[in-house]
């Protein structure tokens, strides 16, 4: 997965026409293109495309000092290990450490993952995001720390800015899920209250800006 | 509004989520193992709060194949690119769940 990160440069649809092409135009043109009229809009392709994932290559081309196709795929590879630390770490407190081992096992034997290691695509960020919101709302569920649901929401709301899915469907998943939780959760009406308080708030500082953008430019939400 | 003018619901969609899911091999047996482990959870006692791991894997496994049997995304369906990213981005948390599941499963016996 290493090496072909390095060496095979994006080949897939999506990789190549939006989330590299976007990731090229902000870096050359050294900015984000904020006008409607111009046809690099946002980096060009798939306005509607959250610009997370773009933005993220940006990032590492300007900590690198240039455009290096091989290290900029690595970021995918980076993120599936991220994943893999994530499952092994936090299933501490629930498994034993052969089911650790095994879960990230059948992560890393899933052959679409392997292939997403290098592809360029955002499902893989998406899949981190979601991954680590809905494992800290467990974790909040059993520790009841509000620290924890803050950075839930706070990464349910980079979902958002990563892939459209992340509105239109992850986010409706976690308001169930979190619903739940505060039904069962044994805590005060007004600590639950609090806690719904925060949720919503974090969700609103972190992915608002992009919603309202979206609105007050007429993108298509999805 | 713009939601409701985009529902459209695909009876036709679940048979070919079974292929997808259990005969075509993009994830080998791991929905079978899914299936699995879901079921043996409910049918044999293992702690009272299953359902706070449960009901994350269904919501998200649930929101994921969505699009594709109530939407113009049924095509995307037939043509079998999207449905596999959409299923690939639930794989760790459920793999996750069912991990927990199993072990609950296993100590309660």
């Amino acid at each position: 997965m290493f090496f072909n990160a390095i060496v095979i440069p994006p080949i897939f649809d999506d990789a190549i026409t939006c989330w590299s092409y976007k990731a090229k135009v902000i870096y050359f043109n050294k900015s984000i293109e904020m006008n409607p009229d111009n046809p690099l809009f946002l980096g060009g392709a798939y306005s509607l495309y959250p610009l997370a994932p773009s933005l993220f290559r940006v990032w590492i081309a300007l900590i690198m000092g240039g455009w290096h196709e091989g290290y900029i795929q690595l970021h995918s590879l980076i993120i599936l290990v991220s994943l893999l630390l994530l499952i092994f770490i936090n299933l501490k407190e629930y498994t034993s450490f052969f089911m650790r081992v095994l879960s990230c096992y059948l992560i890393i034997s899933v052959p679409l993952f392997s292939t997403h290691a290098y592809a360029g695509y955002a499902d893989i960020i998406l899949s981190c995001y979601i991954t680590i919101c809905f494992i800290l709302l467990m974790k909040w569920y059993f520790t009841k720390e509000n620290n924890i649901l803050i950075i839930a929401a706070a990464s349910m709301a980079m979902a958002i800015f990563t892939k459209n899915e992340g509105l239109v469907l992850y986010l409706p998943a976690a308001l169930i899920t979190f619903s739940y939780y505060c039904y069962k959760v044994a805590m005060k009406l007004d600590e639950k209250v609090k806690a719904v308080s925060l949720y919503i708030l974090t969700l609103c500082i972190v992915a608002g800006p992009w919603i309202v953008f979206k609105i007050v430019y007429n993108i298509p939400l999805w | 509004m713009q939601i409701v003018e985009q529902i459209e619901f695909h009876p036709q969609a679940f048979k070919v989520l079974l292929d997808i899911l259990f005969t075509e091999g993009s994830f080998n047996i791991l929905w079978t193992g899914v299936i699995i482990i879901l079921l043996v959870s409910f049918v044999y006692p293992i702690e009272e709060d299953k359902w706070i791991f449960v009901i994350p894997a269904i919501t998200i496994f649930a929101v994921s194949i969505s699009p594709f049997i109530f939407s113009f995304a049924y095509e995307y369906l037939i043509s079998r690119t999207t449905i596999n990213r959409s299923l690939l981005q639930t794989v760790p948390l459920i793999i996750f769940v069912c991990c927990i599941l199993s072990e609950r499963f296993y100590k309660s016996k």
